[in-house]
């Protein structure tokens, strides 16, 4: 890279040095105040601004020493965003991770269409406030916001609620609400208040129960009834500790809902071996998503021994040292008879899609995947990816998810 | 004339533009489009033999633009895997040039409206400064520092956030 000898790019106009800052870490895009007067302000046209750096940049923290008084900060994260943020007429893209928002009285953006809160430490009525003072606000995560218990929104298309364990009441003004994501345990039946129109516009509805597996019939009833809002999802992606979210329980979900409109359904969770009840799970759901197309299982790891959650550990390198498929060869597959493991319709005649992610290969994975592409025969493409595991195990079970796809021609994206 | 004419996609009828500096070039109609001000010059019927003239982008920054739309005009729709990584790897040779380019091609791309182009130089632009202290950004860039250290120590300190260092934000439950 050639060093060039003018200053070509402090002559850019501010919408592009704006738009080329907002490409950068928010403390990045921030830090380029200091480097000359024609950059003194630029921050104001930026559009983006991420607070939340998951992976921070390589810097030489030396060097940047010198141009700050408390560096190597290391204790809880609670440096105040700067108060200038809450009143930049162009941003549109606010992330803001572990801090202290402390919102001054007025509040003005704008242009602001998508906003992120994580581990917010405000009281919830800044939040709230915060959130209200966005007209444009179309896009609303909010993340481990421990002291948010109540919240009034309107006007989203997309609101996501991970891991706010004190949120108790949601008000949604949901004539626009294309998408819903929620996170935490299973919610009270108050939880969320839909007005101006039902939350049956709802294409995209994710929800993951997190923690411990779920299985009082009183919980699993409470999750019955949030179903229920959602059954207007084109995509629902259901997560639990367990794959199937306990659904074959015919107390708890004895008035399962309908999902008339379902196209893509997707289920997390873990399948052991010990676990049989998730055809019935399966097969009660797949029997109420009649235009069901296509159809993701994502087997989790299982718990590993020494009491770590592989979940918590799955992305770091060293577990991709641990072996984790659990394929006996000599197994006898067999699908449960009777009750549960009737073949759905849409199985039958609607499903072109299948895919088996992280794909352990134990006897029940190997049963229900099966049961679903022995009886698929309109699948047109099978997809997903095994565990890590010996390259041997791993092509003996290829071998045999091809051999149970019904249709020959079907594109096999699998391995 | 410096034209770029290859692969050409369906659009037969070129476009002739001409640079500050007087240079004439041409490209297929559909390269044209790329460039939002192109397009409606063209719409508007202003797209004649004489050629459209662009005030403010020269010769040498010009010749890029219309290789740069004509790649991306040919490869606009239905792509393959194989023909989207191509593209890929052109548009990364097409970035890496000097800061001066950079700078003649944020401009250019800016005024003409040539989305993609001003998205790649801005991401290159990014990527230049990320990771750097003030300082090397200013060697890099060729920035004079204007500031009383006095002036400079205030910035600082109203941006103190900016150069803490925080841990990564905690995971979920």
């Amino acid at each position: 890279m050639a060093v060039s000898g003018g200053d070509g790019l402090s002559k850019l106009s501010d919408g592009v040095l704006g738009h080329i800052l907002s490409f950068l870490p928010a403390k990045e895009a921030a830090r380029a105040e200091v480097l000359s007067s024609r950059w003194r302000h630029t921050f104001a046209a930026v559009h983006t601004v991420s607070l939340v750096e998951p992976d921070g940049p390589v810097v030489d923290y030396e060097e940047l020493g010198r141009y700050s008084p408390r560096n190597y900060y290391d204790g809880p994260p609670v440096h105040t965003v700067p108060r200038g943020l809450f009143s930049c007429a162009a941003l549109r893209s606010l992330l803001i991770g572990p801090c202290l928002l402390a919102p001054p009285a007025a509040i003005s953006l704008p242009s602001l269409e998508t906003l992120l809160l994580a581990h917010v430490s405000d009281p919830g009525s800044d939040v709230q406030r915060l959130i209200s003072g966005c007209p444009r606000l179309a896009d609303l995560t909010l993340e481990a916001c421990d002291t948010v218990t109540a919240l009034s929104v309107a006007g989203l298309r997309r609101l996501a609620l991970r891991c706010c364990h004190h949120l108790d009441t949601v008000a949604v003004d949901a004539s626009e609400l294309q998408a819903f994501e929620y996170r935490g345990a299973v919610p009270n039946n108050s939880y969320l208040v839909a007005h101006g129109g039902s939350l049956k516009t709802v294409a995209y509805c994710k929800i993951d129960i997190c923690c411990e597996e779920v299985t009082s019939s009183s919980e699993l009833a409470k999750l019955n009834a949030f179903l229920h809002l959602f059954a207007g999802a084109k995509h629902l992606h259901l997560e639990s500790a367990r794959l199937g979210s306990g659904l074959d329980n015919t107390n708890a979900f004895a008035t399962l809902p309908v999902f008339p409109t379902l196209r893509h359904l997707e289920l997390r969770g873990c399948l052991p071996d010990d676990n049989t009840a998730i055809f019935a799970a399966l097969t009660r759901l797949l029997e109420r998503a009649p235009n069901l197309e296509a159809l993701s299982l994502v087997f989790h790891p299982e718990p590993l021994d020494d009491g770590n959650d592989a979940r918590l550990t799955y992305y770091k390198e060293e577990i991709y040292d641990r072996h984790l498929l659990r394929y006996n060869r000599h197994s006898v597959l067999a699908v449960p008879t009777g009750g549960g493991a009737m073949v759905p319709s849409c199985l039958r005649s609607h499903v072109r899609e299948i895919n088996l992610v992280h794909y352990q290969g134990g006897t029940a994975q190997r049963t229900l995947a099966m049961f679903l592409l022995r009886n698929a025969p309109a699948i047109r493409e099978l997809g997903g990816e095994l565990a890590m595991g010996p390259l041997w195990i791993q092509e003996e079970l290829v071998r045999e998810i091809e051999g149970w796809v019904m249709n020959k021609s079907a594109i096999v994206n699998f391995g | 004339m410096a034209a770029a004419t290859d692969d050409a996609g369906d659009s037969n009828e070129m476009i002739r533009v001409v640079s500050s500096d007087g240079e004439h070039f041409e490209m297929p109609e559909a390269a044209a489009n790329l460039s939002l001000v192109l397009r409606h010059m063209i719409e508007d019927d202003c797209a004649d033999a004489a050629g459209i003239p662009l005030a403010v982008v020269a010769a040498k920054p010009l010749a890029k633009i219309v290789d740069y739309c004509t790649k991306h005009a040919a490869k606009s729709s239905g792509l393959t895997i194989e023909e989207a990584e191509e593209l890929k790897r052109f548009d990364a040779e097409f970035i890496e040039v000097d800061t001066d380019m950079l700078y003649d091609l944020l401009v250019a791309a800016d005024f003409m409206g040539v989305e993609g182009l001003s998205k790649l130089a801005v991401q290159r632009t990014a990527d230049l400064i990320k990771g750097k202290t003030p300082e090397q950004n200013r060697e890099t860039f060729g920035i004079v520092n204007d500031f009383t250290p006095e002036e400079e120590e205030e910035i600082c300190k109203e941006n103190e956030w900016a150069f803490q260092i925080t841990k990564p934000p905690s995971r979920l439950c």
